[in-house]
């Protein structure tokens, strides 16, 4: 597989105006993403990236590292050619209707006019806007907006496309839409890069995933990998336990009306765990190995970031 | 000539955002009518209304022109930024500086548009005042549009730079500072008289200072003075130089700003 974009030790440090204080947006990133892979980059506000996509498009210069597209630096236009960018919250012209809009876009790229008419129709009905043809862009709604903007992104039948937040704003029937369209176009071949805050359609659809915490990338690979890189916990459901109940490896304790859950680090010994709760009086309903969903692992990843950080600080301290 | 296409694609849409954008429309409507109202002036100078025609009709002209230059140049970029689409045009496979010539190639086909209307309403003052029109007054709007396209390159240099407000003081400044060539002049005068060590500063603004007032014709239009050829030829050089020296300054500015 080639790679569509390399993305190597990139740093983005801006600096406050008027103070001139240093704000390190992005830390020592590198990843790559090969062709025809769906990338879901997902990470809290402010975790970088929209930076790191901004990088990619060129509209920001890296403070240090490099990023290439197809063989090219980012900073060079023609690395764009076959690139389309949904930006996250998107304005469009606001005096232009939609098929004056894709067109215009259309016009950067030098597409050939009937090329570029037939393909400015098929993607108006293809993110559902034929209703809002004579529509400006003014009255659109929020989701109406995100639609023309994926629209404008593809405007050039890109090989690459990236998309902030193309979920923002939408309902739900949109969202699937979405996510719907993105899996169409990685079965076209084309490769994505997408950020989300709506983590089960992140784990639905795609092949990689790039996990970053404020500026630092935390974890990069296929879902599955990273997953199994965590341990998974042991869920127990007993009741008749004594309230007074601890063990060395168990993690949390949730009282129910008349059970208890209890979850125990995925490295415990399952037979000494029901042993020593039986032994204690419990009454063993239930037991599973709690596997980590990209929610519980994206948590537990901040968990252990924050626990690094913490120790880095205080060996600092020292 | 692929590099063209691009750029005639947004000197279109600020045509077409301007054309479309309310304040714009009421702008040049205001500019365009003004003229007419010259003719109070006129009836309270005795004997004089023609001449008065004259000169009034163009310093309006020109006046409005520029307000309406200055608010389109300084609104229009400081849009793109504000409301970010300069994000999708610039993650498009085109160079910063045909986004600028684009932009400032757009201000400039506006201003060609709603010349001829000023040009119009100025000639029928004109005509209703009695004054007779010369060659002169003609070429009088010819340099008041090279002011115009001065004042737009000035305007996109400092929007690049600063702030929509920050960039209207400054580009207004400009343009009052350009008219007033012959005080600059007794200034330097003065200043050598004095032998002050200040004098560079006036050198230094004669420099950098566009020479507006020598684009100014109203009294050689006013007193029908004859313009040969070759002034209008260096008129010609002079904007044209000039307004690619700032827009060049833009385009440089913008290559280097990041849009975070």
């Amino acid at each position: 597989m080639t790679s569509i974009l390399e993305i190597k030790n990139f740093s983005k440090t801006f600096r406050t105006p008027f103070r001139r204080a240093k704000v390190h947006a992005v830390i020592d990133v590198s990843f790559s993403i090969e062709e025809g892979n769906i990338v879901g980059l997902v990470g809290a506000n402010g975790a970088g990236k929209t930076t790191t996509m901004k990088a990619i498009t060129g509209l920001i210069q890296p403070t240090k590292g490099s990023l290439s597209m197809f063989g090219l630096s980012a900073k060079d236009p023609e690395a764009r050619k076959k690139l389309g960018y949904l930006p996250e919250g998107p304005y469009f012209y606001e005096h232009l209707k939609p098929k004056e809009l894709l067109l215009f876009y259309g016009k950067l790229f030098n597409i050939k006019k009937e090329v570029l008419d037939e393909r400015a129709n098929a993607l108006i009905t293809r993110v559902g806007l034929d209703h809002a043809r004579d529509r400006k862009i003014r009255k659109f709604s929020k989701g109406m907006r995100q639609r023309i903007g994926i629209a404008q992104a593809l405007i050039n039948d890109p090989d690459f496309v990236i998309l902030d937040e193309p979920q923002t704003g939408l309902d739900p029937i949109g969202r699937k839409e979405v996510r719907d369209l993105i899996v169409e176009l990685a079965d076209q071949g084309k490769t994505i890069l997408f950020s989300s805050h709506i983590l089960p359609d992140v784990e639905a659809i795609c092949d990689q995933v790039v996990v970053m915490d404020r500026g630092r990338l935390i974890a990069n690979g296929p879902l599955s990998k990273l997953g199994s890189s965590i341990d998974d916990d042991i869920e127990i459901i007993v009741s008749g336990l004594p309230t007074d109940y601890t063990h060395q490896d168990l993690r949390e304790k949730q009282i129910r009306a008349e059970t208890t859950i209890l979850r125990f680090l995925g490295t415990a010994e399952v037979n000494d765990l029901v042993v020593n709760l039986i032994k204690s009086g419990a009454q063993l309903q239930n037991l599973s190995r709690h596997g980590y969903g990209l929610e519980s692992l994206v948590l537990k990843t901040y968990d252990n970031s924050d626990d690094q950080r913490r120790s880095e600080t205080s060996e600092e301290e020292e | 000539m692929n590099f063209l296409r691009p750029i005639i694609a947004i000197a279109i849409n600020t045509i077409r955002e301007a054309a479309r954008n309310k304040i714009f429309g009421s702008m040049v409507a205001f500019a365009v009518i003004v003229p007419l109202f010259t003719r109070i002036f006129g009836e309270m100078s005795v004997h004089q209304e023609a001449r008065l025609a004259v000169d009034i009709t163009i310093f309006v002209s020109t006046l409005f022109g520029v307000i309406v230059t200055l608010y389109s140049t300084v609104s229009l970029l400081q849009l793109e930024i504000e409301q970010r689409t300069i994000y999708t045009i610039l993650s498009k496979p085109i160079a910063r500086w045909q986004f600028v010539v684009g932009k400032f190639s757009g201000v400039v086909g506006l201003i060609s548009f709603f010349m001829p209307f000023l040009f119009a309403v100025s000639a029928l003052v004109m005509w209703i005042q009695g004054a007779q029109m010369s060659s002169t007054y003609l070429v009088a709007f010819v340099t008041s549009y090279f002011q115009m396209i001065i004042v737009a390159s000035v305007a996109i240099f400092f929007s690049s730079i600063a702030s929509p407000l920050l960039a209207g003081f400054a580009t207004a400044a400009i343009f009052i500072a350009g008219n007033l060539f012959t005080q600059i002049g007794w200034i330097r005068d003065l200043l050598v008289e004095q032998k002050s060590t200040f004098v560079w500063i006036v050198d230094l603004m004669e420099w950098i200072l566009p020479n507006l007032e020598a684009l100014n014709l109203s009294s050689q239009a006013t007193y029908q003075v004859y313009i040969p050829v070759d002034y209008l030829l260096q008129a010609t050089i002079y904007t044209i130089t000039y307004s690619g020296i700032c827009v060049t300054l833009a385009v440089i500015a913008t290559s280097r700003r990041e849009f975070a």
